[in-house]
Formats: C-alpha cells, structure tokens, sequence
C-alpha cells in the first residue's frame, strides 16, 4: 500500500510477520533531509537506538514494537500529510517525531483529531498544552534562563543576539533581552537571518560583532546556517576565548561537522551532555557506541531516546495503545536516563529536566561547568522571570 | 515589545481570575489551563447575583442561569469579562451580546485558544474603559461649554463688557480660585439668577 516512501530509511523493522502475537505500531516521524535533517536525524538514531533495546529484550508484554517510519523532508505540509497516513492507513496510534514548532503545530490537528499520541523531544518555547501530547524538551525556564544568569556572571553585559528568523529565536531572545535588560546588562545588536541564510549574510554579521564587541553573542541560528556562522568567525579571526557564542542547540553532533578544534569556548546550555558521568549515560554510550560507532551521541539522540523509553514503561503498565491510558501511566512511571531520572509533570506533561550549561573544548568533548542542584520543573507558560529564581545556585558539576 | 502590550500579560501570575461554571469535565479543562498560566484561580457555581468585586478577570457560562439572576455586565465592572458559550443559535447569540462580553470561549473548550482569549479579551476591556473615560470627560467639557457662553453673556449684559473680556475675567478668577472655568461660570449664572428672584437685576434680556 505504501508508495513512494517504500524505499526511505527505516528502522529495523521488527521480525513481526514470523511472530505470533502481532507487535505494537508506532510511528517515527523525523526528517532526514532538509534545513532540520542533522538534527532529525540525531533524534531517529536515538529513537532505533531505544526500539532495538526494547525488542532484544523481548519487547513489552510478549509484542514487540513495529515501527514505520518516513521522511517529511523538513516541510511543515510533508509532515501532516505523513502523519495523516500514519493514522490512516498505517494503523499507528502512538508516534514520535516533529522537532521544531512548525512541524509540531502542523500535525497537531490530525493527531488530535484521532485521538493519537505525539512524542515530541526537542527544545521548543512553550506556550502550548495538548492533552494528545508528551513534550520531553526543555523549555525555556529550564534552559534559557540558566543560561542568560550565567553568561551576565561570568562573560559580561554586553550581549550580541542573532537568529534565524523564526518562533524560536524570536521567543529565545525576548526572553534573553528581558533578563539582561532588567539585570542591568544591554543588547548591542539583535539580527535576524532567514534559515537559510547565505554566505553573505553571515559575514555581514560576523563584520557587525568584530566592530561592536560585545562580551558575548547569543546565536539561535540553526542548520547549516548555524554551522558556517561558526566557521566564519574563526575565519575573521573572533577569538572565542573572549566573545564566545552561546547557544541551546549546538551540541556534539553539530560541532564535529564544523570541526571541534574550530569551536574551542563556545558555550551550550542543555540538560543532556555526553560527557556527563553518570551510570545511564555510561550504558547508553556503550549501547550507542555498538550501533552507530564513532559518531557523538548528544541531547538530540539522547532525548529521543529517552522518550521511546519512557513509552515503553507506561505501555507495560497500560499493555494498550489508547493515548489518555499511556498518558495517565506515564505520569507514574521514571526513566532511569543518560542524564539522570526523568520523569513527566502530569500538570502539563512536560518533562522534569536538569538544566547544565558546557563549554565546548578543542577535541569536541564538552565540559559542564555549571549544573542545577535539583531538577527544575518545566513551567511552558512562564511569562516574566523574577529576580528571586535568577541567580544561579550551585556551584562547579 | 511596549510596556502597554507586555501590561496585558506579564501580571498573569497575579490576575485574579473567576469561574463561574458548573463543576464537571468542561469546567476541568478551563481551571487546569488556567493553571498552567499560573493565574490565581477561584471557580463558583451557582451563578452569583452579582459581579464579585475581587476579580479581575471572570469566565462565565451563559445560559438561562445567567439571565435569571439578572442583568449583571460589561458595565457594572472593571473585571474582563469573558463567555463561556454552549451554543451558537439566535437566542444564544442574543444572551451573548446582553453580556457585553470582552471575549468568548466556545464549546467544546480546549486548552489552546484559552491564553490568547484572556489576553485580546483585556485589551478589549482597557480599550473600552479607556473610552468610557473619555466619553465621561466630553460630556462634562460640553456641559461646561453651555455654562461658560451663559455666564459670559450674564456678564456681557450686566458689566458691558466684551465677550473676550468677560471670558478673561471668568478665567483670571477660576485661576485665583483654584477652580475650574466652568465652575466659576455655575457660580456667576446662579449669583444671577439669585439676583433675578430677588428683584435686584436688571431686567435680564438674556433668555433662558
């Protein structure tokens, strides 16, 4: 029955058709091409990753999980119309996939039209609560706010914003001029770049933070636009040393592509890092290590990971895929993950998180020099940051 | 962003909000959103016979309930008042508008569109209190109009005097006074008039 998308990458579909017991459908939506494919693809590896797990170890409850899997190409329209089919004629109640707003909100009609069940592990803004929904990101009080405390404390007031020019940038920088302004910082610059920003435009803002120096810039430019922005300031000679880039997406995966000795001191803010030391990362490194090799795991593959794994505990509490049943059950279940336990908020079903701020270093590791004390809890319609939670507590990881 | 725009919702955290909505799975969905906003939240039923005073948003059924307790609305209170709708026919329609609502949600009611209704249904409400304002400025400033082209022609009359000088005297003594043009003019029309009914006046050729 299924066409074009016969031949597109899949997981290993699970030996289901030998089996007697018919296996749990699920379906993974993430894009392997496209401004987002480096990482959609960190989360579908991360997502294989977790499915073989469960099924090498019998599955849940007898039955193994049965993925399908296709590639909406980075395209808000491709992901609807995908996920229509899932549930349509694929027979899939329960998926994971979207990792940017857009693609999120252009399926949320027919997920909860069907009354299906969406797994959504990236960062996003908040500002959104769907009973159809898990949402395993951060948002931004466990993410953003860390880090605009830590960049005043220890790099300076001065702060240069740039970003692609889409919802999350634009709600990351209110929030990061918000805090900065009212902390007695200032923001030099604030530019936006179309997501596929050229060449030309990014050396225009590489010229513009060479004559402004600030103390540090705040880039929320993704894809490759994010990865050539870091080339090119090497390229003109910003030493990161002194202005670093911060930022709450480039991660390990990322910074290998631009070449790690090129992103020596720049900063990332994420509750996953892979060099956390920590007994589930050292499993989950081990078991990433056997499947893909050499190739860093980061918080893109580990938080789609742990969400499949957080699936699969409530499917053996519910052994059903109905969506009000796994999210009822999911709300008593804990995930003992790469980054420590994980658990859902049943007052919004987002995830409790462990924000941690990193220094990326020349050979492509990261060190975590600053980590909350306690998990914080997600607050996606936090709207105002107060004096009293800002200033960081805790001290070195 | 505008401290006028970021005034609709930064003080979400300390809005006051009413429900006003019988308890039950429609009325969960409305309370647990709103606190995921995080507002302070109150939820009564049945319906009270007057707006509460300690509200500063309320969310309303409407519905026969509504109308029976009478005719409470947008203008008896300061509070944003927001429908909360069951129905979409005329004579749901017609109860709808007797409640000068600032905004409406409609059923079924889902978490999504709760925020941006409460937000846009503020704004609705300061912009309509704004030109309540106002309207009750202008039709004191017209009032006062009639009274001061009636005290300077009192005074034209009496003193000869010219308009632009009697006018000038009207507004030195409202000046020395510490009153407002029009009150000194209220005063210089009832001292006339008080003349008149004791006979002392000229014989007024000013009508009315």
């Amino acid at each position: 029955m299924r066409d074009e998308d016969t031949m597109e990458s899949k997981p290993r579909r699970s030996n289901n058709e030998t089996s007697a017991e018919p296996g749990w459908r699920i379906g993974v939506l993430y894009s392997r091409t496209g401004v987002t494919a480096a990482t959609e693809s960190e989360h579908f590896f991360g997502t294989v990753l977790a499915i073989e797990e469960i099924n090498a170890a019998g599955g849940i409850d007898g039955r193994l999980l049965d993925p399908v899997a296709y590639d909406p190409k980075s395209d808000p329209d491709e992901y609807r119309r995908l996920a229509t089919r899932m549930v349509q004629e694929d027979d899939v109640t329960v998926l994971f996939g979207c990792s940017t707003s857009s693609s999120r909100k252009a399926v949320l009609p027919v997920i909860e039209r069907h009354n299906a069940l969406l797994w959504y592990c990236s960062i996003y803004e908040g500002f959104e609560y769907s009973p159809n929904v898990i949402y395993t990101g951060a948002v931004p009080n466990q993410n953003s706010m860390q880090l605009a405390a830590y960049l005043l404390r220890n790099h300076g007031r001065r702060l240069f914003l740039v970003g692609a020019d889409y919802i999350y940038p634009r709600e990351s920088n209110r929030i990061m001029r918000d805090m900065v302004e009212q902390h007695g910082g200032e923001i030099v610059e604030e530019v936006y770049l179309p997501s596929d920003a050229d060449v030309d435009d990014l050396v225009g803002v590489v010229r513009q933070i060479k004559a402004l120096e600030p103390d540090v810039v705040f880039s929320t430019l993704i894809g490759r636009g994010a990865r050539a922005f870091y080339r090119l300031y090497r390229e003109h000679d910003i030493d990161p040393e002194r202005i670093p880039i911060a930022s709450l997406t480039m991660t390990e995966g990322e910074t290998r592509m631009i070449g790690a000795q090129l992103c020596g001191s720049h900063i990332v803010s994420a509750s996953y890092l892979n060099t956390l030391d920590l007994a589930g990362n050292r499993r989950f490194l081990e078991s990433w290590r056997g499947r893909f090799g050499d190739q860093p795991a980061s918080m893109w593959s580990e938080m789609a990971y742990n969400q499949v794994h957080l699936f699969a505990l409530a499917l053996a509490r519910t052994k059903s895929l109905d969506a009000a049943k796994l999210v009822d059950a999911v709300h008593g279940v804990e995930f003992d993950s790469p980054e420590g336990l994980l658990r859902i908020d049943p007052e919004n079903n987002h995830a409790i998180l462990t924000p941690r701020i990193a220094v990326c270093q020349p050979d492509g590791s990261f060190d975590i020099v600053w980590e909350s004390p306690k998990p914080v809890k997600p607050d996606p319609y936090l709207i105002s940051y107060g004096f009293s939670e800002f200033w960081l507590d805790g001290g070195r990881a | 962003m505008t401290a006028w725009a970021r005034g609709l919702f930064e003080d979400l955290r300390t809005l006051r909000v009413l429900v006003i909505h019988p308890p039950g799975e429609d009325r969960n969905v409305l309370e647990e959103q709103l606190r995921r906003l995080g507002c302070p939240l109150r939820a009564i039923w049945p319906f009270p016979s007057q707006v509460p005073g300690d509200a500063d948003a309320v969310f309303f059924h409407v519905g026969p309930e509504a109308r029976s307790t009478g005719h409470w609305s947008a203008a008896d209170t300061s509070a944003t008042l927001i429908a909360l709708s069951d129905y979409e026919n005329p004579t749901a329609l017609k109860m709808l508008l007797d409640t000068q609502a600032h905004g409406v949600i409609t059923k079924p009611y889902r978490s999504t569109g709760i925020l941006s209704t409460l937000v846009l249904a503020r704004a609705a409400a300061r912009y309509q209190q704004r030109l309540q304002n106002k309207v009750v400025k202008l039709e004191e400033a017209i009032k006062a109009r009639r009274q001061i082209e009636r005290a300077v022609r009192v005074l034209v009359e009496a003193h000869r005097l010219t308009e632009n000088e009697a006018y000038e005297q009207i507004r030195t003594r409202a000046t020395e006074l510490r009153a407002t043009v029009g009150e000194i003019s209220a005063m210089v029309i009832d001292a006339h008039e008080a003349m008149e009914k004791l006979g002392l006046s000229k014989p007024a050729k000013i009508a009315r």
